[in-house]
């Protein structure tokens, strides 16, 4: 291992220290007050409500868990979240690497032009009722299919992953295609192994962004509750604590005893439950993404 | 060449856009064919099939996350007519989307702002076609001016009915005020009681009665600093009029921007007020409440940060000792008789000189609109289960449980079971009382009669409110309140002043003059959102002025800055469209 | 890019190629571009529910009202300080990424990469209740700020319109900074192991492999992203201001978004909304192909 040669010199140890205290400082105060929601979703309610946990869950409580798990056709969603997370960020990922790829071809006929085309989508777009009505005409309302289509060309993606692959070694490719590789063998035998740090940082984005949506849930597929993902149960969950308080604030006098049901739901509970549940991918699929970000490529190996 | 190809590239898009833009249009327009060919007269009433109905509505919620759903009320209604019933919860967004690809539930319930849509889109099945045969619900002679309401003016000028509304008071209920007030001068029991209970007629008296309990009370057990009063931020200026309008005896249009004169009915721009130099309005009467507040250091100084949530931690903190509603206070009561059941540690209301209560929705609930909708697979049996919600069986249900949860006594009246009343208040049985469907928050909103109409077998649709009950229901607290100010129940306080002349309630208000309006034009909307804006943003200058003329001075900016935003044009527009909905409403009466 | 076009002519066209990208485009066109026919209800007086033909047509009023419309003009100028200022702020992603790269213990720098993408997690509601917590006058660090004698009277930040641009622009750099580094180390992990082998071999510190090697590696990655983010200048999102939102801080917080939320949710002005999309997407693609050409100018090729 050569690199251990190089010397430390004093300079270098006051960086090293001073980087460490700020990545210290940083790492802190991003940690905390998501160490906060957590403990807060553990503690008794009644107890959080009259005094914030610090360091600790103030009692002990799993009823905010509780009360989800028990939530109606809470599996099913979770399994309909993760087929479309699974399915989406697989077709996804492969479709805007290849397309990427394709694009850093010089020898592509109008070229420019498709790519700004492409480009343009990030800038555009029709409004929802327009988006809505052609949804419709496709005759992918209610339909599964209406969570994987819309996301598949990511235009962002695309750009990261031509951006990449235009800086790696050409000589490589060239040998391949003059061995008479075609586009699509380079793809799979070159690129996409000396492409895993930015596929592995696309797929974290685009499960994250299938994990956590609700929205095309909300106005696509609402009338069919088969097709409901987790989230969408969650938000419904979460509208039921917050429609609750706010039926309160809309009554008239005529609603008495209302102030009963008060205390049974906190919107602030659920809000937090469902974030620490929204952020559980990046800590199952993170780690083993970095596994591709830890050591840079060695060109080297792809090559031998 | 290249700016060619862009060009070629545009001119295609904007074709394919053609198309789909004439596709579009056509399917929303193409509903409305199916249901015509078939009159009503001929509805058969045939429920042999099972078919699924959703009722979709603005501010209801899934039935999905309902705990309990089927309840027992709603599985009585799926047998009695052969449906699954679904409830769908929309929001603006969703349901201008499927007002527009034609997609929407059943049932839909809507708000003023979609009425224009729905008719000129011709979204909603005409109900009069079933008048005869499946909507006698609807059709019944108690109904009669709130169809009359419906149908002058949410028709387009059609003179039918395609609306029905919830809750209807008929003409001849008598209302009462419920065991507590839920509107009015807070104050927490036991320091009220420590300070003597000073009666409060006005804000000052009630300044002073803060004033006072600050002084016993500086700061909570848990060495929390404690104010007077604080303000939610999240309804806009809904702290400040609201405030205003339980001082002055009004009641708001959406917004506060104008009000309601409750015992004459007449509009009156709430913030604008350079016309009516000798009237306090609502919202100059609540902002120099708060104004005042500020002086006396009884404010929050958080008060314009805190929106509802905050407010209601700082609430169940101990760290308020009064307030104008009831929103709020419910966790603090509630955690505190977890602690010891006779505590007298309770936020209490006291009333103000518009006592809310005895509101009379002779047209029912305004700003909530049932349809049917022409796109529904089964538009017959969607009436009759529209026609159903509105009947006063189902609306009994809902208040008080199907039969069998109450009673026709010996005396032949009916009343709650023993067994009802104690299931209410008994924790152990939450999931039985969840089930059991009674006051069920989706369809209480839904049903068609009020709480308080007197259903054929004499007793009230909500037996909660018959008086015996009603004095079961008070915590230790209330008890002691009334022990102490020689009451039976505690809204009594507002009883005695409205039979004494000092306060007033809703009964004289006639809250049907508002369907009456004809919709706002845009640009009266838009001015109204921009003064609403502005008037937001003088907030601070006007509740932190130190003295009288800083806060004239206040006032004299914003008047100001509402007359170049075109405040003058908005209030000649609403002025007219008032007087003309009151005087159609009242001579349909 | 360049090293390639240097060593041939112009690369024959293969029209396989176009074949090839032909599906992506296709969806591409159907899910973003075909919903652009919504562009259309900028010119009626549209009512949703109410077929279009059926509307009042208003021809360009609405574009013409965005121009004399008092609002824009003063949100525009919020959205102009805030864009500024984070473009300004773009290059701080890919510095936090070099300097976790210099953390060469690699648990550690696991966990750190991990934890600061956390906050991209927590829903601005969250954010806002929680900072309610720290920041109100009750709240722990204003009460810790007096105690401390730093300042001497509390006064929350949250009420004061003067900290609001520095305030909600550290809260979104809180937010996105790790989760918006990610990109930047997976360059980190694409750069070839043998550059920096050479530049040791050439004696090259630590210090200069990163001037040297890391940093030009990331440089396009960055330039690209740059180009992209300056086509958003008018997209700052409505979330976090209106949260934030108060009679206080509304002069100073209140963005061109949050007037367009406005004007969709509020007065239901659905082709006003419309109208003022279709103008902030001409601004974008003005600014971007301005970027691009400023770009060309300064390094010789294109990047978009």
């Amino acid at each position: 291992m050569k690199k251990e040669k190089i010397k430390t010199s004093p300079s270098r140890k006051i960086f090293q220290v001073f980087n460490y205290l700020l990545m210290l400082g940083i790492t802190l105060i991003c940690i905390y007050p998501f160490w906060y929601i957590v403990i807060y979703t553990f503690s008794e309610g009644s107890l959080v409500d009259v005094n914030p946990p610090v360091l600790l869950p103030r009692g002990f409580s799993l009823a905010n868990y509780k009360d989800i798990f028990e939530l109606n056709g809470f599996f099913h969603s979770l399994f309909i979240s993760v087929m479309r997370t699974v399915i989406g960020t697989v077709l996804s990922v492969l479709c805007c690497s290849f397309l990427g790829y394709l694009f850093t071809k010089e020898e592509m006929p109008c070229r420019k032009i498709l790519y700004r085309f492409l480009i343009m989508t990030m800038y555009i777009n029709g409004g929802m009722i327009s988006t809505y009505i052609v949804i419709k005409s496709y005759g992918l309302l209610n339909n599964f299919w209406v969570y994987i289509l819309p996301m598949l060309i990511s235009a962002y993606n695309i750009v990261l992953i031509k951006t990449y692959v235009e800086q790696l070694p050409q000589s490589l490719e060239e040998s391949a295609r003059l061995d008479g590789a075609g586009y699509l063998t380079v793809f799979v035998k070159i690129i996409l192994p000396l492409s895993k740090p930015i596929i592995a940082t696309i797929a974290v984005f685009v499960a994250v962004g299938h994990w956590n949506s609700w929205f095309d849930n909300h106005i696509y597929t609402r009338g069919d509750e088969n097709l409901m993902t987790l989230q969408y149960l969650l938000y419904n969950y979460l509208n039921e604590a917050q429609r609750l308080a706010d039926q309160i604030k809309n009554a008239s006098a005529n609603m008495a005893g209302i102030s009963d049901m008060m205390s049974s739901i906190s919107p602030k509970g659920v809000r937090m439950t469902i974030t620490v549940l929204a952020s559980l991918p990046i800590f199952l699929v993170y780690p083993f993404m970095q596994k591709y970000f830890v050591k840079g490529i060695m060109v080297g190996a792809v090559k031998g | 060449m290249q700016t060619k190809r862009i060009l070629a590239m545009i001119c295609a898009m904007a074709l394919t856009a053609g198309i789909f833009a004439g596709c579009g249009s056509s399917d929303n327009g193409g509903g409305s064919k199916g249901e015509s060919s078939k009159s009503g007269a001929e509805a058969t009433g045939d429920t042999s099939e099972h078919v699924e109905i959703t009722l979709g509505g603005i501010n209801l919620s899934n039935s999905d996350s309902t705990e309990g759903w089927p309840t027992e009320v709603v599985e009585k209604l799926e047998d009695k007519f052969n449906v699954t019933l679904t409830i769908k919860q929309y929001d603006n967004e969703s349901l201008n989307l499927d007002l527009s690809g034609g997609t929407t539930c059943d049932i839909v319930q809507i708000n003023d702002d979609h009425i224009e849509g729905v008719l000129k889109g011709k979204h909603a099945v005409n109900l009069e076609d079933y008048k005869d045969t499946l909507a006698k619900n609807i059709f019944s002679d108690d109904m009669s001016f709130r169809n009359e309401v419906m149908k002058t003016f949410k028709s387009n000028g059609e003179n039918v009915q395609y609306f029905v509304t919830p809750r209807v008071t008929f003409g001849d209920t008598q209302a009462n005020y419920g065991t507590v007030l839920n509107n009015g001068y807070v104050v927490r029991w036991d320091l009220y009681k420590e300070i003597g209970c000073p009666e409060i007629n006005n804000d000052e008296d009630y300044i002073a009665a803060l004033k006072a309990m600050k002084e016993i009370y500086p700061e909570t057990e848990d060495g929390l600093p404690v104010y007077g009063m604080g303000v939610y931020n999240d309804s806009q200026l809904h702290s400040y009029f609201y405030k205003g309008c339980l001082a002055e005896g009004y009641t708001n249009l959406e917004g506060g921007i104008y009000v309601q004169n409750v015992q004459t009915n007449e509009l009156l721009p709430d913030i604008y007020d350079v016309d009516n130099p000798d009237v306090v309005t609502p919202f100059w009467s609540g902002v120099k409440f708060y104004n005042q507040l500020y002086r006396e250091g009884l404010l929050d100084p958080d008060c314009f940060i805190t929106k509802g949530e905050d407010l209601q931690e700082k609430y169940t903190k101990g760290q308020y000792l009064g307030g104008s509603v009831n929103w709020y206070y419910g966790t603090y009561n509630d955690n505190q008789r977890a602690a010891d059941s006779e505590t007298l540690k309770e936020y209490v209301t006291l009333p103000s000189y518009l006592g809310w209560g005895n509101e009379r929705n002779l047209a029912g609930w305004f700003g909530k609109y049932f349809f049917v909708s022409s796109h529904s697979p089964n538009i017959e049996r969607a009436v009759m289960i529209l026609d159903y919600l509105q009947s006063e069986e189902f609306s009994r249900d809902i208040d008080s449980g199907v039969e069998g949860r109450w009673e026709v006594g010996e005396d032949g009246t009916p009343a709650l079971t023993e067994d009802t009343i104690s299931m209410k208040t008994d924790g152990s049985r939450l999931d039985e009382w969840k089930k059991s469907g009674i006051g069920e928050g989706n369809l209480s909103a839904v049903c068609g009669e009020d709480y308080y109409n007197i259903a054929d077998d004499g007793g009230m649709i909500d037996l909660w409110y018959e008086d015996d009950v009603l004095a079961k229901s008070m915590t230790y607290a209330e008890k002691d309140m009334c022990e102490t100010l020689g009451l039976t129940i505690p809204s009594d306080t507002l009883k005695k002043k409205v039979e004494a002349g000092t306060s007033i309630d809703l009964g004289n208000c006639l809250n049907a003059i508002q369907m009456g309006l004809e919709t706002t034009p845009r640009d009266i909307v838009r001015i109204d959102s921009n003064c609403e804006e502005i008037t937001l943003n003088a907030i601070p200058n006007l509740v932190q002025a130190e003295t009288d003329e800083e806060f004239e001075e206040a006032k004299a900016a914003l008047m100001e800055e509402l007359k170049g935003a075109g405040a003058e044009q908005s209030v000649e527009w609403w002025t007219n469209a008032w007087n003309e909905a009151k005087e159609a409403v009242e001579g349909l009466i | 890019m360049a090293k390639a076009l240097a060593v041939k002519h112009k690369p024959k066209k293969n029209y396989r190629l176009l074949l090839m990208v032909f599906p992506f485009m296709l969806i591409v066109l159907l899910f973003n571009y075909v919903p652009i026919f919504g562009w259309i209800y900028s010119v009626y007086d549209y009512i949703p529910g109410v077929p279009l033909f059926e509307c009042d047509f208003l021809g360009l009023d609405y574009f013409k009202l965005i121009f004399t419309d008092a609002n824009v003009l003063r949100t525009l100028k919020n959205t102009a300080i805030f864009a500024v200022i984070n473009i300004v702020l773009t290059p701080l992603p890919m510095l936090f990424a070099i300097m976790l790269n210099e953390i060469k213990n690699g648990a550690a720098r696991k966990f750190i990469q991990t934890f600061t993408t956390l906050p991209n997690f927590i829903s601005w509601v969250i954010i806002f209740s929680l900072a309610f917590g720290l920041f109100s006058t009750d709240g722990m660090l204003t009460q810790a700020m007096v105690n401390l004698g730093i300042t001497d009277e509390a006064k929350s930040v949250l009420s004061s319109k003067e900290s609001v641009y520095w305030f909600q622009t550290f809260l979104a750099q809180w937010k996105t900074l790790g989760w918006n580094a990610i990109i930047y180390l997976a360059a980190i992990a694409g750069i070839d192991q043998e550059q920096y082998e050479a530049a040791k071999v050439d004696g090259a510190g630590y210090f200069r492999c990163a001037i040297h090697v890391t940093l030009p590696a990331m440089l396009e990655t960055y330039v690209v992203l740059f180009i992209l983010n300056v086509g958003n200048f008018l997209n700052t999102g409505y979330e976090q201001y209106m949260l934030f939102k108060n009679s206080v801080t509304a002069p100073n917080i209140e963005v061109l978004d949050l007037y367009v939320y406005r004007i969709g949710l509020e007065n239901m002005d659905y082709s006003y909304g419309v109208a003022i999309s279709i103008i902030k997407s001409v601004v974008s693609i003005a600014l971007v192909v301005f970027a691009n050409l400023v770009a060309k100018k300064i390094r010789g090729n294109t990047v978009i």
